[in-house]
């Protein structure tokens, strides 16, 4: 635990604290060493992750204490980037009030706004093709926190298979909510080892697959916490 | 009328006496209270005399309304708050804009917190692009090409 966790357990008194915090000043840093341009973001980056570990609550307060305040900006610098003030959790919730077209937009813009936005989506809609299947590592290590998944296929083009769904449940373990439409190429096999997979899936909606009554039989008895399942046009 | 007041002290040492119904939106407040933080004054060690007198006009107007919430007239008055946050907002630079976002979550005033964060979010990223949210918020393009390649090319697969 941080020294000034305790300090902060200890001494509820915030002024006290944050005199005895050292003052990490970025923003002066930048403003007065030119070659410092590409470090500036380093000290915030290692705050923030550095302390991923502790309790948001901590993280937040120590982070708000420590160095996040006051902001100030000396009007003849040019401007300077405030979102680097915010901390990781600020800015999901900035995030959370952007649709999902401009959260896509959002992750292009810097490192640490991928990593935000995509630590931060629970839902995820995605095109599902066969060759889906070598983007999947990259993808739901991006997004590693989706609990409500839409996978969806088209009737013209090959869908993903068994082995795509079966690798999307390795990494989406606490899936709550999966819909499939037109994954043709899906099977009972790899509807059985998806269930085994996603134990936590409460809403499973199928439309336009092929898969069968064994598949569906593995998800009513591995899925105990199923409250809704919806099916169209299976074979 | 002998109403509580709570004096509230800036980091740079400017004092505010408010109302202690105006300071109790604050969730934070309460606790240095409670902590008996201080007799009679509650440091705010992270939060200016500028920043906390917006902080202070906007927990002012929304006390008010609150109060007035009881009697029926809601509707309307909901109408004109949102009018006036809209307002308060638009007269504020980038500068105000953040330090006002980190005043209200370190204060913890779940309202204005959002307030913020959807003002930061409709006006400054909101129907922009890559390029203009990066000049909007002058944030350093920190991705070499091979990697915003990638990044592109995953955003292909995701979807509406």
């Amino acid at each position: 635990m941080p020294l000034n966790t305790i300090l902060q357990k200890l001494i509820p008194n915030f002024t006290f604290i944050t005199t005895l915090l050292p003052q990490t000043d970025i923003f002066q840093n930048r403003e007065f060493s030119s070659s410092a341009v590409d470090d500036r973001r380093l000290p915030w980056m290692g705050l923030s992750t550095s302390a991923a570990g502790n309790s948001i609550l901590n993280r937040h307060r120590i982070e708000s204490l420590s160095s996040r305040f006051p902001f100030e900006t000396n009007e003849s610098e040019v401007s300077p980037d405030y979102t680097l003030c915010l901390s990781d959790e600020c800015l999901a919730l900035v995030f959370q009030f952007l649709n999902s077209g401009n959260r896509k937009r959002c992750a292009l813009v810097c490192r640490r706004w991928m990593i935000v936005e995509g630590q931060n989506r629970y839902c995820l809609s995605l095109h599902s093709h066969s060759d889906l299947l070598p983007s999947i590592p990259f993808i739901f290590s991006r997004f590693d926190s989706v609990t409500k998944l839409l996978l969806k296929c088209d009737r013209i083009s090959v869908s993903i298979g068994d082995e795509a769904l079966v690798k999307i449940s390795l990494r989406c373990r606490n899936l709550i909510r999966l819909k499939l439409i037109a994954c043709h190429k899906l099977t009972d096999t790899g509807m059985s080892a998806f269930a085994e997979n996603c134990k936590d899936l409460k809403i499973l909606s199928c439309g336009s697959c092929d898969f069968g009554a064994k598949g569906l039989k593995a998800v009513l008895d591995h899925c105990a916490s199923l409250e809704e399942l919806s099916l169209k046009r299976l074979r | 009328m002998s109403k509580k007041n709570i004096v509230l002290k800036s980091s740079n040492g400017i004092i505010f006496e408010v109302e202690e119904a105006v300071a109790l939106q604050s969730e934070t407040i309460p606790y240095m209270i409670e902590d008996d933080c201080a007799n009679d004054t509650i440091p705010l060690a992270n939060v200016t005399g500028d920043i906390l007198a917006l902080v202070i006009e906007y927990c002012k107007k929304h006390v008010v309304v609150a109060d007035g919430d009881g009697g029926g007239s809601s509707s309307s008055s909901q109408e004109d708050l949102k009018n006036w946050d809209a307002q308060f907002m638009n007269d504020l630079d980038q500068s105000k804009i953040f330090n006002l976002l980190l005043a209200a979550d370190f204060l913890n005033i779940k309202t204005l917190f959002d307030l913020t964060c959807q003002f930061v979010a409709d006006t400054m990223i909101k129907g922009k692009s890559v390029e203009e949210v990066r000049r909007t918020l002058n944030i350093e393009k920190d991705y070499t090409s091979e990697e915003e390649a990638k990044a592109r090319q995953e955003n292909e697969w995701a979807f509406k």
